[in-house]
């Protein structure tokens, strides 16, 4: 595996979006490198999707320095800073926030037709090929409104992986999903990783989930945030070798 | 803790409100600026995305406000017409008609009313739609796909609503010009239709049209931003909706008179 650091945060304060002086996390220090698959595990409200949005560089830190692909986010132009998110693919909870006005697949094209200079063929060729992947084209023209939020959240990664992307960071995507849904998702993550891996590249993936039951055989590290604190757990084995009631509690391994 | 006194009580809320009103003030000004310089730099990129939604904001602000803008100023032009004719046939000065009509038509009535008109359709409906995409965080989505919020949901509004209000204005002046005489020549003043254009033509001056276009575009813009600003500045609940989009409405309406104000000024040179 490749060590190359895609996203580094030093002594970074988690904050609230909309109140940043209210911390939700104290000095995390975390480093993710290229091709990891990291699973964060959280409670409700811990601040898993603040976390994310700060690692992807949407939220400002409260303090501490967070680097993207070896530069201070702090330092860096407004164009560099747009170049990175054009890497990074953000998947939101509850829906994935996609615009409401727009149909399913202008959703999905909004990040082409933005930033790829495409002709119109070539755009129809590569938003049918997205939808036809997260299995979506029936609903091709149906406005968000319409679908379960099961669907809005396949829609939302279909947007997040139109422009081609290094770092995929997924907010809780399997919370209350069925087995049959929870499989599709990490089949395809799965899918995604193989196939960057062959064009010689590596996907890294970041995923908050309420307990890593889903993510045991997909991911590659593990991390839980408990009272303000970010905590790393290494891997899978150390992760299974732990008897520490709060990770026991969630690879929630018996109700 | 001693009580404070009623006339400190009062103090202390004036003084409140004028913060409040410098610091909306500030943020509108901050607003504003980052919304030119996104206009000044981005105007022609990503243009696939962003030319369809300022054609958009002009069809839903100015063409579709058409008909109504065209009621209202053949009304305004028998109204104008209509008094002013007996006033001025009591004075034997029924040659004043097309001077008053560009005074009041012209250069006051016509681009404020027009402005008003679309503040009214758009100036709202702009606080509820992006105050509502800001709840439910598609400002994020759009940043996290590396689209700029401001050049996406505010550039297109002010370029729409800055056309809208010109080229309404100028109908709105035309059909109302049209009107006066209509209703001129049925009273029977005893005025030709080129005496009436000629009356018209001697009144105005260049400058009545470069202040016109600049008067009525920065009443579109003015109303733009801070409809958008008050749309975006913070994620805004259902029972927010109906006082934030009030208040955009009065500063939206005494931020145009002022600039009126500023623009009598300037015709006082003319």
């Amino acid at each position: 595996m490749s060590e190359t650091t895609v996203i580094e945060l030093h002594e970074v304060d988690i904050v609230h979006e909309d109140a940043p002086s209210q911390v939700l996390i104290r000095s995390v220090n975390w480093q993710i490198h290229a091709g990891q698959c990291w699973a964060i595990g959280g409670d409700p409200a811990s601040g898993k999707s603040s976390l994310l949005a700060t690692a992807a560089g949407l939220n400002r830190p409260g303090s501490g320095t967070l680097k993207m692909f070896g530069r201070a986010l702090a330092d860096a132009s407004e164009a560099e800073q747009v170049a990175w998110r054009r890497r990074l693919g953000f998947v939101f909870e509850n829906g994935g926030r996609l615009l409401t006005h727009l149909t399913v697949a202008e959703n999905v094209a909004l990040p082409l037709e933005y930033h790829a200079d495409m002709d119109e063929a070539t755009l129809f060729a590569r938003v049918d090929e997205l939808l036809t992947r997260t299995e979506l084209r029936p609903y091709a023209d149906a406005l968000p409104s319409r679908l379960s939020p099961r669907l809005q959240q396949r829609v939302a990664l279909a947007r997040a992986i139109a422009v081609p992307t290094d770092v995929l960071l997924l907010d809780d995507p399997l919370g209350g999903l069925g087995l049959r849904d929870a499989r599709w998702w990490l089949n395809l993550l799965r899918a995604m990783q193989s196939e960057q891996k062959s064009k010689g590249g590596a996907l890294t993936i970041l995923a908050t989930c309420g307990d890593f039951r889903g993510w045991m055989g997909l991911a590659t590290d593990f991390a839980i945030l408990q009272g303000e604190q970010f905590r790393t757990l290494g891997g899978r084995d150390e992760l299974l070798a732990s008897h520490e009631p709060a990770v026991r509690e969630f690879l929630a391994t018996a109700i | 803790m001693g009580r404070i006194p009623i006339y400190g009580r009062f103090h202390a809320a004036v003084g409140r409100s004028i913060l409040r009103f410098l610091t909306v003030l500030h943020e509108l000004a901050a607003f504003a600026i980052i919304t030119l310089g996104v206009t000044l730099t981005k105007f022609n990129a990503s243009k696939r995305v962003v030319h369809p939604l300022i054609y958009a904001q002009i069809y839903r602000a100015g063409v579709r406000l058409l008909p109504m803008v065209g009621f209202l100023a053949a009304a305004l032009g028998l109204l104008i017409i209509g008094q002013t004719v007996a006033l001025l046939s009591r004075v034997g000065a029924q040659e004043f008609v097309g001077t008053v009509m560009v005074t009041v038509v012209v250069r006051e009535l016509g681009p404020l009313l027009t402005a008003i008109l679309v503040l009214a359709r758009a100036g709202t409906s702009n606080v509820v739609e992006l105050g509502t995409s800001r709840a439910l965080g598609e400002v994020e989505a759009l940043e996290s796909l590396g689209i700029d919020p401001i050049h996406y949901l505010v550039m297109p509004r002010v370029i729409g609503l800055a056309m809208s209000v010109f080229c309404l204005t100028t109908y709105l002046i035309l059909i109302a010009v049209g009107s006066g005489y209509l209703f001129a020549f049925v009273q029977d003043v005893p005025i030709t239709l080129p005496a009436y254009f000629s009356q018209i033509g001697d009144a105005l001056r260049w400058q009545d049209f470069a202040l016109l276009a600049l008067k009525t575009s920065l009443f579109g813009i003015l109303i733009a931003v801070v409809n958008c600003y008050h749309g975006l500045a913070r994620p805004l609940k259902v029972e927010e909706l109906s006082d934030v989009s009030t208040r955009a409405v009065v500063e939206s309406v005494v931020g145009c008179v002022l600039i009126d104000a500023v623009f009598l000024v300037g015709y006082l040179f003319v």
